[in-house]
């Protein structure tokens, strides 16, 4: 079984593919080929990465923090995508949501 | 196909001298350190792991770094806390303590898949693809003055 990963980095936004040996990968055409998700992986993407500096050699954690509870809207957005197209191949493993801010925005958990 | 780099990549003594934070370059490196130096770019001499010029032309660097760019960000932190060190052995068979001299050898030799350059206002980001092997390659984000923010294997499946 595929794990669908959701953890952000720098130009590549959260949705990573990892197939069952453990593997990245590209091409998980039920995932990758999604239009909804591709338009998702970019909009947390470019704000993830919005808070890299100029020279992009410093992260503005307080910005990214403040900006929590729109990263967190979008990632819920992307799990719910992935649990209605989710045919049982995959399962999803959400690194981006953190339990500590989620109670401290008031925000609810993911719908795994 | 398979033009791409294979071999061993066992730490330079270079590399181990950064390792145990004796900081020494070669000649052409302190020439790119001060290629640096007339161009102002900001870094951190002590903290450069390794320093090249890639086959573009630009000179780009590896720094010790933090949470969110540099080496740690790419053995430790990079994907949300996972790092990528696991990524490097699992997908290239590149042991943690190698990372540093195969990045170093991809850039300095290897071949350039694609460049992108994503543009945000005046800031430029860029995202560039090496040749690995028949299913891998590398991904690095760099920042527009070189420095290298993080980097990871793609299975080819996705270009």
């Amino acid at each position: 079984m595929y794990t669908i990963r959701l953890a952000n980095e720098f130009l590549h936004g959260p949705i990573w593919v990892y197939d069952e040996q453990g593997f990245i990968r590209g091409n998980f055409p039920l995932v990758t080929d999604d239009a909804e998700l591709n338009r998702l992986n970019s909009e947390a993407a470019e704000l993830h990465d919005s808070f890299y500096s100029d020279d992009c050699r410093d992260y503005d954690e307080a910005g990214y923090k403040a900006a929590y509870p729109k990263m967190k809207e979008i990632i819920n957005k992307i799990i719910k995508r992935l649990n209605e197209i989710n045919d049982g191949s995959f399962t999803i493993d959400d690194k981006v949501s953190n339990k500590k801010w989620d109670k401290k925005f008031g925000l609810s958990s993911s719908q795994k | 196909m398979g033009g791409g780099i294979h071999g061993g990549f066992g730490a330079t003594k270079g590399a181990r001298d950064v390792a145990k934070g004796k900081q020494r370059f070669n000649s052409e490196e302190a020439g790119l350190i001060k290629e640096l130096e007339r161009n102002h770019k900001k870094f951190t001499k002590e903290d450069i792991v390794f320093i090249t010029r890639d086959q573009t032309g630009q000179v780009v660097w590896l720094e010790k770094g933090n949470k969110k760019a540099g080496l740690k960000h790419i053995l430790d932190y990079g994907n949300n806390g996972n790092g990528h060190a696991g990524d490097f052995k699992k997908s290239l068979g590149v042991d943690r303590k190698d990372i540093p001299t195969f990045l170093k050898h991809i850039i300095t030799s290897g071949t350039i898949l694609s460049t992108s350059v994503i543009e945000k206002g005046h800031i430029k980001k860029i995202k560039r693809v090496y040749e690995y092997n028949d299913s891998f390659v590398v991904l690095y984000g760099i920042g527009e003055n070189g420095f290298i923010v993080s980097a990871y294997p793609i299975n080819k499946d996705k270009l």
